[in-house]
């Protein structure tokens, strides 16, 4: 994108359209009952608009969209322990999405699976911390796969959108 | 979406990640917490605790009567007999992990390991 003062203000336009995307988007999946056995489960869509902002923008767009979404989400509904939670998870499952996008040889769904694992790991690890409850590390397995799977769901679906979005150009998108 | 090529380095950190998951499952499920002792509460009150390094057989009173008969053996505990109507202490079968439990209801007796 050239730093012309009319592609910045739709940069800025489109990243504050991520942002809604990925709060709407968090909320959303809170609704949608999740059928297995660990409860707090959940697909990770919200990370959808945060790989369209790494993909189609660069890895600060990125890191912008998912803080803020992280930060507004703990305004709305949040506590402070699960403002830790999800800045771990997120922050750290982002930091392992820009490091495999920027070594250019992976698809959408080998970068969301990724992480999904690393978010489930990372919120593990600040479990351990701020619980200090050391039976969680049985779950290690289960939540491995469980971030797996969910990443590998979203991944997909991730690939499609920004495919789509390319296709048409995202100029003409707005 | 072309050729299955394209995909190479994609299935070789997924299926990298699968066996990381599946090591990590072992290890997590072999080095599970073996417990020291099994807690026995009759109407959530301490009856007393049998270490499972000792193979024992002792009878568990129930609450307001019957009874239930304790196993330990090779570190693990089970409940081998009991007059309860269901037997589902019984049928839950032997135990020797930290926080699992045999509950008999009608007897309202708890095993638990820690």
């Amino acid at each position: 994108m050239k730093k012309d003062p009319v592609s910045f203000s739709k940069k800025a336009a489109l990243n504050g359209l991520f942002i809604a995307l990925a709060i709407i988007l968090s909320y959303v999946e809170s609704l949608i009952p999740v059928p297995f056995f660990i409860p707090g489960m959940k697909l990770g869509l919200a990370n959808l608009a945060v790989m369209c902002a790494l993909y189609l923008f660069d890895a600060k767009c990125a890191a912008l969209v998912n803080l803020l979404r992280i930060i507004i989400i703990f305004l709305l509904f949040g506590n402070v322990t699960s403002l830790i939670f999800s800045l771990s998870g997120g922050m750290f499952s982002l930091l392992i999405m820009i490091l495999l996008f920027k070594s250019h040889s992976f698809k959408t769904v080998t970068l969301s699976a990724v992480a999904g694992i690393s978010h489930n790991l990372a919120q593990m690890l600040a479990a351990l911390f701020v619980v200090k409850a050391v039976s969680f590390v049985r779950y290690t397995a289960i939540l491995w796969f469980a971030g797996l799977l969910a990443g590998l769901v979203t991944g997909a679906l991730c690939g499609v959108i920004i495919n789509r979005i390319k296709k048409y150009g995202i100029d003409q998108t707005i | 979406m072309g050729s299955i090529k394209q995909y190479k380095k994609d299935i070789l950190l997924l299926s990298f990640l699968i066996l990381a998951g599946l090591m990590v499952a072992i290890f997590t499920y072999k080095g599970e917490a073996v417990g020291k002792e099994a807690v026995v509460t009759i109407d959530s009150r301490e009856y007393g605790t049998y270490p499972l390094d000792q193979d024992i057989s002792v009878e568990i009173p129930g609450y307001h009567g019957g009874v239930n008969i304790l196993t330990i053996k090779n570190k693990t505990v089970s409940i081998t007999d009991a007059d309860c109507p269901d037997k589902l202490c019984v049928k839950t079968g032997s135990i020797k992990s930290i926080n699992e439990t045999i509950i008999c209801l009608p007897h309202r007796v708890v095993v638990r390991i820690r």
